[in-house]
Formats: C-alpha cells, structure tokens, sequence
C-alpha cells in the first residue's frame, strides 16, 4: 500500500509501521480495528509509544492517521464478497465465538469507532451498510451451519 | 393544448430514454480490476473519497449477484433496502454539489467581463440537464431499485466530473485581466 504523505518522517514512520506492525495483522478490517485503537477517544488524536521512539509525535500520527484512510478506504470500496471474507478473517481471529462477536457487532454496532476523522457522510454511510450487510451474510452462514451441522 | 400534448408526450419520451439507457448493461461499465481471486475496485490514491471509485461502489451488480448466491430472500430484502438508501443518498450529494458549483458559477460571473454567451448557454444547459438527469435518477431507484439506474449515474458522475473544468475554463479571460 502507498500512501500521501507530505513529510519525510512520517513517511519512514509510515513504512516502518507497515513493515513491523501492519504486515504481521492478518486481514484488513484487523488493522483497521488496530489502527483505531491507536486513537484517542476524546482528543481524536493518534499515539504510538514504539514509533514515538525513533520518529516524532507528529510524523507518528501523520503516519498512522494515513494509514487508518487508507485502509478505511480500501475497505468501503472494496466488493462486499471481499468485505465478508475480511469480516470472517476477523471473526476468526477474535478469542470470542462467533455467535458471541456476531450479536455484540450487530446489536453494539462498535465498528463505528473504526471510522476515521473528517471522512465524508456519504463514504461513512457506505461503509456502515456495507458492513451491516457482511454482519448478516455471516449471520445467515452461522444459523445455517447451527441448523444443518 | 396540442402544444401541451406534444410536451407531455416529450417528456414521456425523455423520462423513458433514460430509464432505458439506465437499465442497458454495459460490461465496461462494471470494469473492476481482478486482483488474487477477489475483486477490487481501482481506487485513486490522491483523492480520498475518489467519487467514481464510489458511484461504482454503490450501484455495484457484483455486489447483488454475491448477495443472491447466498440465497435468502431475508438478505436480499436488506440489500435492496440498504442500497436503496445509499444510492437516493448518493443522488442528493450529487445534487447538492451541482446546485453549488453552479450557485458558485453565477456568483463568479457576475464578477466576469468576458463571458462567452455561448459557453454560459451550453454550461446553463449541462447544469440544467443534470438537475434533471439526477431527478429520474431518483425515481428510477424507487421504480426499479437501488441498481437500476447504474449506467445513468456513471453519466452523471462523467458530466459532473467535468462541471469545475467547464467553470475554469470559462473565466480563463477574466484571470488574464
């Protein structure tokens, strides 16, 4: 993945972030989710106290903050087959059973805070549909897998 | 009342023109990139909300030929109504943009000292003509759903993509002042 950074720090920040972190998660909506854990609730901004280390603050959150839209990005627009595969990579990377995750997911809707900042309504009400829809193909496949194991 | 008749029989024709053109497939107009087995859309890498990267999102048959592949009629009433919502959503934004720039257009020309009558005449045209275009876009959904009018929205969104060029270009002399 390539990326717009306009400083030359944030964009060795970027790649190392990539390189050491990012390239080891399994599966996009994974890193999505991490990448906005990195993020703080209240100030919106982003930390990473490894990268902080050996870049600055700045060209951290610049990097993780580009790498976030990006992969925001990638997956509204990608195909909801391609969702639903990221979404079941997801799942089965997660310590909760699928019925559990499923249930909180569509009831709690917590994939909200996956959305990046100033993104546009018209991208986020996309990508939340798009997920809704993944979150019921893999619903409809667990209570057909329940009824017919 | 003749006159009358013959308008209402125009835009009969007109409205059913672009509900057919909306409904004619074209396989280009699906282009999508293979890429290791799954399909993804090509995306621009400046822009992030790269607008055609998301009109072929939404009115994507890809993506409701996946959805009936999994055979549940459940799932298929969501789509629809899911896309539905997204594509009169996407059709109000389009909307919006175009009322601006052409709210934008006017401001400027008032400003401008060599307008070219023509090139206002035919921009006037192509702002009128998508207000309309995105207007049976709209109806179109809801006669025959969220991706019937897929081929109409990659036209609005060519023509829309083109409106600031157009706007640039006709204020070219007054930036030579």
């Amino acid at each position: 993945m390539s990326s717009t950074l306009l400083h030359a720090d944030a964009r060795k920040a970027y790649d190392d972030l990539w390189q050491r972190t990012l390239a080891k998660i399994n599966g996009d909506l994974n890193r999505l989710i991490y990448l906005a854990s990195t993020r703080d609730y209240n100030s919106g901004r982003y930390h990473h106290a490894g990268l902080e280390t050996h870049f600055g603050a700045d060209a951290v959150r610049e990097a993780l903050e580009t790498a976030h839209r990006e992969l925001f990005e990638k997956l509204t627009l990608c195909s909801l087959e391609e969702l639903v595969i990221q979404l079941a990579l997801y799942v089965q990377c997660s310590r909760e059973t699928p019925e559990e995750l499923l249930k909180t997911w569509r009831t709690l809707q917590p994939y909200r805070v996956a959305i990046p900042l100033d993104v546009e309504p018209l991208t986020v009400h996309l990508f939340l549909s798009n997920l809704k829809l993944a979150l019921e193909v893999l619903q409809q496949r667990q209570s057909r897998l329940q009824d017919h194991p | 009342m003749l006159i009358l008749v013959l308008c209402i029989i125009a835009a009969v024709a007109l409205v059913l023109a672009l509900v057919a053109f909306s409904r004619s497939r074209n396989a280009t107009d699906w282009a999508s990139v293979s890429q290791g087995g799954s399909t993804v859309r090509q995306l621009s890498r400046s822009s992030f909300a790269n607008a055609s990267a998301i009109q072929e999102a939404i009115f994507s048959r890809e993506d409701w030929e996946f959805i009936k592949r999994e055979g549940c009629p459940a799932l298929e009433e969501l789509f629809v109504s899911e896309r539905k919502a997204v594509a009169c959503y996407w059709l109000t934004v389009i909307s919006s943009r175009i009322s601006a720039i052409r709210h934008n257009h006017l401001k400027n020309s008032r400003l401008a000292h060599n307008l070219s009558p023509g090139q206002e005449l035919r921009l006037l045209g192509r702002f009128l003509y998508l207000s309309l275009v995105c207007r049976v876009g709209l109806l179109v959904i809801q006669l025959g759903g969220p991706l019937a009018p897929a081929n109409l929205t990659a036209h609005i969104q060519r023509i829309a993509d083109g409106l600031p060029v157009a706007r640039e270009n006709s204020f070219a002399p007054l930036r030579e002042n």
